[in-house]
């Protein structure tokens, strides 16, 4: 996809946003944990990913039909108990699937509850669209959270352990096992990151104009500010003095 | 009296122990990643971190008792993996309920600050994560409290960590590619790093 046809189709990419330019993972930065610590294989991954798929999905939709005159504590509240109770048959049905992947996740699967999407973003975000907007909004967030956590999983199972899906390569001759730690996901979905960042800045190409003053403390950071803005230098006390000094 | 020192000292030093493997060998985001969403959305907010720990840390000491008091009879139940986590969510929702109603009887000003706050410190994957790795060993009450003081106190002084690098995210020096989330995560990534050598950990080849 180029930047043209991104632009002419602006609408249509806003919907599904949640898939790629303002991806769970790697430009909101939620949902990070799993995808740094136990995605070390694809297995790994997909499993969480279906726990995530199932729970997020269901309790955002269902959670949705709370009425708005119910405190937002209580709202949150009835959320997670709902997550807590839609774990059960995940967790059960997780166990089917992937004999033994349940133990290897720890206390990652149970976490799924409480996670970002369905206690921040459900109110800030999918709560505030139609019912049908939503499912897809949710759809393509869902979808966004499995391409990274399958990519992230897959690399490091690579290159961590020289396997695929369990299967041994043949090519990787001398595995890493370093790849598996958590310091290394934070630093392979960091690359990720930044590879979105740099395909986003290649769709959206970055206004001129667009400088972040540092002086008041409070920028945005991260989640908000692809494409990159450039940074306002800060006037120190000696700039200030030489450009008096010049004015003399 | 003797025994009643013995049973306070043994507490206190199970207490301390556990805090201290919390901190630094245990921490909760460079080892285990759990809350680093959290403290991604905290640090944009710098002024409120110590009052966001410690927060935080009262409510991971409350979760730290609550699972000592609870797992003798959940773990009597079959299949209680499937539903401890309800039954945990549903403590936390007390915890939170409480919080709120202590935090109705501040003073307007610091209630305007700390009730926006418990709702992120109550929801999140480091209170939730506390309760199930306590769960998941035999702790003494000392060790429980222990436990959650060390992830609420590991937590904040990592999210400090973290925020010392705020400033310097969309430093020139930095590819633009990198510039913000990126390049935090990889500093994040590095200090864990730094943490797991800290402790003696070798990388294992």
């Amino acid at each position: 996809m180029n930047n043209r046809f991104y632009r002419e189709h602006k609408s249509v990419f806003d919907t599904i946003d949640g898939f790629l330019l303002k991806n769970t993972v790697l430009e909101k930065g939620l949902v990070v944990a799993p995808v740094v610590v136990v995605s070390s294989s694809l297995k790994n991954g997909v499993a969480l990913a279906l726990a995530f798929s199932v729970l997020t999905f269901f309790t955002v939709f269902v959670t949705s039909f709370i009425p708005k005159n119910i405190p937002h504590s209580l709202r949150v509240i009835i959320a997670v108990l709902f997550a807590g109770a839609l774990y059960i048959p995940t967790a059960m049905l997780i166990d089917l699937w992937f004999p033994g992947t349940s133990y290897q996740l720890g206390v990652f699967l149970p976490l799924m509850i409480t996670n970002s999407l369905i206690v921040w973003r459900s109110e800030s975000r999918f709560h505030k669209e139609t019912k049908p907007r939503m499912a897809l909004d949710l759809f393509f967030h869902i979808l966004g959270f499995w391409a990274v956590i399958c990519v992230v999983g897959a690399v490091r199972e690579v290159w961590g352990n020289g396997t695929l899906w369990g299967n041994q390569l043949a090519f990787v001759e001398n595995p890493i096992m370093g790849v598996l730690l958590p310091f290394s996901g934070f630093i392979i979905v960091g690359f990720l990151a930044a590879l979105l960042h740099k395909y986003r800045n290649y769709l959206i190409p970055m206004d001129k104009d667009d400088i972040l003053d540092l002086s008041d403390g409070t920028q945005p950071f991260g989640y908000q500010t692809v494409p990159a803005p450039a940074i306002k230098p800060k006037k120190t006390q000696a700039s200030l003095q030489k450009g008096v000094a010049a004015d003399e | 009296m003797n025994d009643f020192e013995n049973t306070v000292g043994m507490f206190l030093s199970n207490c301390f122990t556990m805090s201290l493997v919390m901190l630094l060998v245990e921490n909760m985001i460079f080892s285990r990643a759990l809350g680093t969403s959290t403290a991604l959305v905290i640090i944009r907010k710098k002024n409120s971190l110590l009052l966001f720990g410690s927060i935080l840390t009262v409510i991971t000491v409350l979760a730290g008792i609550v699972t000592f008091l609870l797992e003798p009879v959940i773990k009597e139940f079959p299949n209680a993996q499937y539903y401890r986590p309800l039954i945990y969510v549903a403590a936390i929702s007390v915890v939170y309920l409480l919080a709120l109603v202590v935090c109705g009887y501040f003073p307007e000003r610091l209630k305007s600050k700390v009730k926006p706050m418990i709702h992120i410190s109550a929801f999140n994957c480091v209170v939730l994560g506390t309760l199930l790795l306590v769960a998941g060993e035999q702790m003494t009450l000392g060790s429980s409290i222990g436990f959650g003081l060390g992830a609420g106190i590991g937590f904040t002084l990592a999210t400090f960590f973290i925020s010392v690098a705020y400033n310097y995210l969309y430093s020139v020096a930095i590819p633009r590619a990198f510039r913000g989330f990126p390049v935090l995560l990889i500093y994040i990534g590095l200090l864990s790093l730094a943490f797991y050598g800290l402790v003696g950990h070798q990388l294992p080849y």
